[in-house]
């Protein structure tokens, strides 16, 4: 029964996702409301983390993310090791960016406005709890007839510059292949993750 | 065949003694109902009250909550209160602090230093209050900290005396030395009462001119004064051979060990009232002293007793003995801090007096 509902919210989020929308701010929105209504449905834990994982996999370029937060070391790594990482970095950074919105229970999110600069977009949003705001900032770019998010800043925070810090400091200590392999440890297809 | 005489001629003595045959039975099976509840039905860590001040409010501290809540009987409280329930009620073995602002830095990555305000007497319940923390720790890790850093460090501090820990000797040796202070309190009253019926001098000591009150007082007076000795000595020992310490002050110690041994010999009294003979004396002294032990916290923490046992713990004179001694050797309590316990164990030695008296048969008739 459970399955079933996972699927159907799967198909739900794939059909009802936002087709067309030439707003950064519209498409945003659109985006964040399916994710509240996963967040705030009744199913279990791991059943809404693959519902979001499945809906931000169209929202999120963790391939331009990635490349950012390696920085300086993504030419130390070789094409093998680049195509390896960036698998890994997308299920790293859905799972954080899903588990941090799961820590809202019921998260309201308020659209505070949008800044286009050549060509680019910032969609300034609000996470709303009774004791305090969670200020979240989201930097995308067109891609087609949809918009793609290429960084997110909470709290003015940058998440893949915060990401970036903490793969520097293991690769200042570790090899490329000790931290892909603890990556596919805690993010791959065999790994806990979640 | 004269040897299954005097067998025979035995077993009518003893079946005239009801009471001390049932004894044999109902006694160790009242002994083992209260151990299995008390080691099988407990409630665990559910029964650990774990105030929460949290100044967030936010998801973090949400999530926390939220995981502690599974194991713990959370109750989100203010600073105050929370100091108020470790430190001076020591109904909780440690409060949690969660600091404001603690969500934002979590999520953004920043580590945030939590308080932990501990009651380190209660070692037992502090050691699974930390298990639990780790396991929140762990769960919350996994809701946004991809690299497993340290996002959340622990600062712990004792709010009930200068030691951060203890050991289990230090909890093991006050309760083991209470159980055999009273087990021979209990022992020596029932029996001392019974034999001098047996020697006859009872009787004469029925005729004088002495009050029962006076007759029990003396009696027990002797025995308060071996008992103090023997609670003296055995946590001496425990302080020279396993470095029990013994807090900083001699005059409460020496009161709250006075106090102690007074109210288990005039509650010894109560039982020896209820011992018609000798044979008595074993089952319904053992019964006695493994309830009470096994009530008070002399064995094991309260909160692995099921929640009735805890309530009914409230009357034992163990539970006031173990929290009056706690109070002074392991969170370093001077006269005023347990003057409320030392006034509740001597009231508890006058009451138990008066009852004592009111059962107090001896020689023909003297007495009640």
């Amino acid at each position: 029964m459970m399955r079933v509902k996972l699927i159907a919210l799967v198909v739900w989020v794939c059909l009802a996702g936002p087709a067309w929308a030439a707003d950064p701010l519209e498409y945003t929105r659109a985006t964040l409301e399916q994710a509240r209504a996963i967040v705030g449905s009744d199913q279990t834990h791991n059943d809404k983390l693959a519902a979001l994982s499945s809906l931000f996999r169209n929202f999120l370029d963790t391939d331009a993310m990635g490349r950012a937060a390696l920085g300086k070391h993504w030419s130390s790594f070789t094409l093998q090791q680049q195509k390896e990482f960036l698998v890994l970095f997308r299920q790293l950074f859905q799972r954080t960016y899903v588990q941090e919105l799961l820590l809202f229970e019921k998260p309201n999110f308020v659209y505070v406005g949008q800044t286009r600069l050549d060509g680019e977009a910032t969609v300034d949003t609000k996470i709303v709890t009774p004791r305090d705001d969670f200020k979240v900032v989201y930097q995308l770019r067109p891609d087609g007839e949809r918009w793609l998010v290429t960084g997110i800043t909470v709290e003015d925070v940058s998440l893949t510059a915060n990401l970036g810090s903490q793969l520097d400091h293991l690769l200042s200590r570790e090899s490329v292949e000790d931290v892909l392999n603890l990556m596919q440890r805690k993010y791959g297809s065999n790994g806990g993750g979640a | 065949m004269k040897i299954f005489a005097i067998m025979l001629k035995d077993l009518r003595l003893i079946s005239r003694d009801r009471f001390a045959l049932a004894s044999l039975l109902i006694v160790p099976m009242v002994v083992i109902l209260v151990v299995a509840s008390a080691t099988q039905s407990g409630d665990g860590s559910e029964g650990i009250l774990f105030p929460i001040v949290n100044e967030d409010q936010g998801p973090v501290a949400a999530a926390l909550i939220k995981v502690f809540r599974k194991h713990l009987d959370v109750r989100e409280v203010t600073r105050a209160t929370a100091k108020h329930l470790v430190a001076d009620e020591n109904d909780a073995p440690a409060a949690l602090i969660l600091p404001p602002e603690l969500s934002k830095r979590y999520l953004t990555q920043k580590p945030s230093t939590i308080e932990l305000l501990t009651d380190p007497a209660q070692w037992r319940e502090l050691e699974a209050i930390k298990v639990i923390m780790l396991l929140a720790d762990r769960e919350t890790a996994s809701l946004g900290d991809p690299f497993s850093q340290e996002l959340l460090a622990v600062r712990e501090q004792s709010i009930t005396g200068n030691r951060p820990s203890f050991s289990s000797l230090e909890q093991n040796i006050p309760g083991f030395s209470l159980m055999f202070v009273l087990l021979t309190l209990i022992f020596s009253v029932s029996l001392d009462l019974r034999e001098e019926e047996v020697w006859g001098t009872s009787g004469r000591l029925a005729i004088a001119p002495v009050s029962a009150a006076a007759l029990l007082g003396g009696k027990l007076l002797a025995r308060l004064i071996i008992g103090i000795v023997q609670l003296l000595v055995l946590l001496l020992f425990g302080h020279l051979v396993y470095g029990l310490t013994l807090g900083h002050s001699p005059l409460a110690l020496s009161l709250v060990v006075t106090a102690i041994v007074f109210s288990m010999t005039c509650f010894a009294a109560i039982v020896a009232g209820f011992v018609r003979t000798r044979e008595q004396a074993i089952p319904v002294g053992l019964s006695v002293v493994f309830v009470l032990a096994a009530l008070g916290g002399l064995f094991w923490p309260l909160y692995d007793l099921p929640k009735w046992m805890q309530t009914a713990a409230n009357g034992a004179v163990t539970t006031w003995s173990m929290f009056a001694i706690q109070d002074v050797i392991l969170r370093d309590e001077g006269l005023a801090a347990v003057s409320p316990k030392l006034l509740i164990l001597f009231s508890y030695g006058l009451v138990s007096f008066v009852i004592g008296l009111r059962l107090f048969r001896y020689g023909d008739g003297v007495g009640s």
